[in-house]
């Protein structure tokens, strides 16, 4: 027997709010493979990262993880999730408090953590070189260490597929270099990832495959970074845009 | 002082005092990480509510006082998760309606807004056996979830999008934190008051953020300052004569105020450098001549950066790195 997916959405519709965002979208990340989600602003990707963790419901479609069908996906330690640093404000909790979050997964509620749990914590840490920061509140970090803080986190679970929303967004040009090299590290772990790009930049290195979306379809081929990734003169004739010099002047 | 234990109203006024102290910053500390520093303000209005039907009905002022808020607090939490409170009208509308109905109900039974008066800034000859009893029942149910749920609810406050791929379960986490909330308004009505409760669910939580790094130090920091509050208020009222509620409450400013002058020392916040890549190209460029490199004033400089595997000072707004026997710009 196959392995499952370790995340796979097949012909799904999202609204939000009767709004259509995602259409017909299919996409999977399979074990050990480090799939890339871009997209343009507006293009469905942070809703189509919404809907595979079960943080939205959908409308038609079939989303699976590890084979099973969200809702009703239960063993949540197997996906590590890493939203973008910018979306923790925390007053004065410390680096290995917001990490130590990820045994969660494995505590029940009144359950405080053990040995066991606070030593999986430091090893996060140290797989992310911030073992030395674990005393130190958060807040005090850089946009790089923090990411990698969220990345630990996620790591504490002991998960199987990461799911990363805009890992550089906010983090410097050297840094970004460094994330990508741990992430190159953990995927040749066997770590399944989806990471969610505005562009490859630093990360092109290892990444397997992309997936492309635009205005909530998947579309083949490569973005076009830097404009829409619509045809650029079907939009602009459309618009009656087509030669903007000429229509000034007139 | 001592007379002052040994009388029987005095102790059990002490009693609801310190269990308030404690449990307002316990569960305050959830609620204003969640950004809802107001929530206690608000709940303490539709308490008054409950106070006006216990007054038009004779029943025990607590335990109706408690259904009603907590009944408040689970409409505003709905409203909220299902994105129906649009801005803060519909949580405005909700407490407002309560301490009008509050006002109008105790009206009606006779007492008039001076009846009232006890429960909105506390009253320390009104707490009765049998209210200590209550108090003290619902405060170790409150302090058992608000500890043993700690890292839960931390979590849920902290991200909940992250919490909830976790596999907590955030919606009855979030229900769970107002209406622990709700409780600690209702349980603490008789000492600070329903006006002022609000106060001793957020002061002392920001004198411990100011005096504590981490946040369990800062949590149960946070209950240590609110029952220093709550003794030195309650001893304060009885020899000033004055309002139990508000005399708590002025001393919890007052610990807040020494936490701004002291906070920033107990913290040892230069231990924590900021960090920023080296990114390598550095042109050779010697800082101006300091008289003694090695024994020199930039050792003692406050402002230090972490510069890839070096330390930079700063010195009049640039950075100075060690390199041999002067300094660097960086």
């Amino acid at each position: 027997m196959v392995a499952p997916d370790l995340a796979s959405a097949e012909h799904v519709y999202v609204s939000i709010g009767g709004l259509p965002i995602l259409r017909d979208v299919s996409a999977s990340v399979r074990s050990g493979e480090a799939v890339a989600l871009l997209g343009g602003n507006g293009s469905g990707k942070s809703t189509l990262v919404r809907t595979l963790l079960g943080l939205l419901p959908h409308q038609e479609g079939t989303v699976k993880l590890f084979g099973e069908a969200v809702p009703g996906f239960r063993d949540w330690w197997k996906v590590g999730y890493v939203p973008q640093h910018s979306a923790i404000a925390v007053a004065n909790a410390t680096v290995w408090e917001i990490a130590s979050a990820g045994r969660l997964a494995h505590r029940k509620p009144f359950q405080w953590l053990r040995r066991a749990d606070r030593d999986i914590v430091t090893r996060s840490l140290e797989q992310v070189d911030l073992a030395a920061r674990a005393g130190w509140p958060f807040r005090s970090l850089s946009g790089g260490q923090k990411q990698r803080v969220l990345i630990a986190r996620a790591l504490a679970s002991e998960p199987e597929l990461l799911v990363m929303d805009e890992p550089l967004a906010g983090v410097d040009l050297h840094s970004q270099a460094g994330l990508a090299t741990l992430l190159g590290r953990l995927r040749d772990d066997g770590l399944g990832m989806l990471v969610v790009l505005h562009e490859r930049g630093p990360m092109a290195e290892i990444l397997n495959r992309s997936v492309t979306l635009c205005d909530g379809r998947v579309v083949d081929g490569e973005p076009d970074f830097g404009s829409t990734c619509i045809d650029e003169e079907l939009e602009s004739d459309s618009l009656g845009l087509a030669d903007p010099i000429a229509g000034s002047i007139a | 002082m001592i007379e002052l234990f040994g009388m029987p109203f005095m102790q059990r006024a002490l009693i609801a005092a310190v269990l308030s102290g404690l449990i307002a910053p316990a569960i305050g500390t959830f609620i204003v990480q969640r950004r809802m520093s107001l929530l206690g303000d608000g709940l303490g209005h539709v308490a008054i509510m409950g106070v006006g039907l216990a007054m038009l009905t004779g029943w025990a002022p607590l335990p109706v006082a408690a259904v009603v808020c907590i009944a408040g607090a689970v409409i505003v939490e709905l409203l909220r998760q299902n994105g129906k409170a649009s801005g803060d009208l519909g949580l405005a509308i909700l407490f407002y309606g309560g301490l009008a109905s509050g006002v109008l109900m105790a009206g009606m039974a006779g007492q008039g807004a001076g009846g009232l008066s006890s429960y909105l800034f506390g009253s320390l000859t009104s707490v009765s056996e049998q209210d200590i009893l209550v108090i003290v029942a619902l405060a170790v149910v409150i302090l058992l979830f608000t500890i043993g749920l700690a890292p839960r609810l931390l979590a849920v406050t902290v991200d909940e999008a992250y919490a909830q791929v976790l596999g907590i379960r955030v919606r009855w986490l979030n229900l769970l934190i107002v209406v622990l909330a709700a409780v600690t308004v209702t349980v603490s009505m008789r000492t600070v008051g329903l006006l002022l409760v609000s106060a001793l669910m957020v002061i002392p939580v920001s004198a411990a953020q100011q005096s504590f790094v981490g946040f369990y130090a800062s949590f149960f920091g946070a209950m240590g300052i609110g029952v220093l509050a709550a003794i030195g208020g309650t001893v304060g009222s009885f020899y000033l004569d004055s309002a139990t509620g508000a005399t708590i409450v002025v001393t919890a400013i007052g610990l807040l105020g020494v936490s701004w002058l002291v906070g920033g020392k107990l913290r040892r916040e230069d231990r924590f450098i900021p960090f920023i890549e080296d990114h390598g190209v550095h042109q050779h460029e010697p800082a101006e001549a300091h008289a003694d490199p090695v024994h020199d004033p930039h050792r003692a400089e406050k402002l230090r950066i972490q510069h890839g595997d070096h330390i930079d000072y700063v010195h009049d707004g640039h950075r100075h790195a060690v390199h041999g026997d002067h300094y660097d710009e960086h």
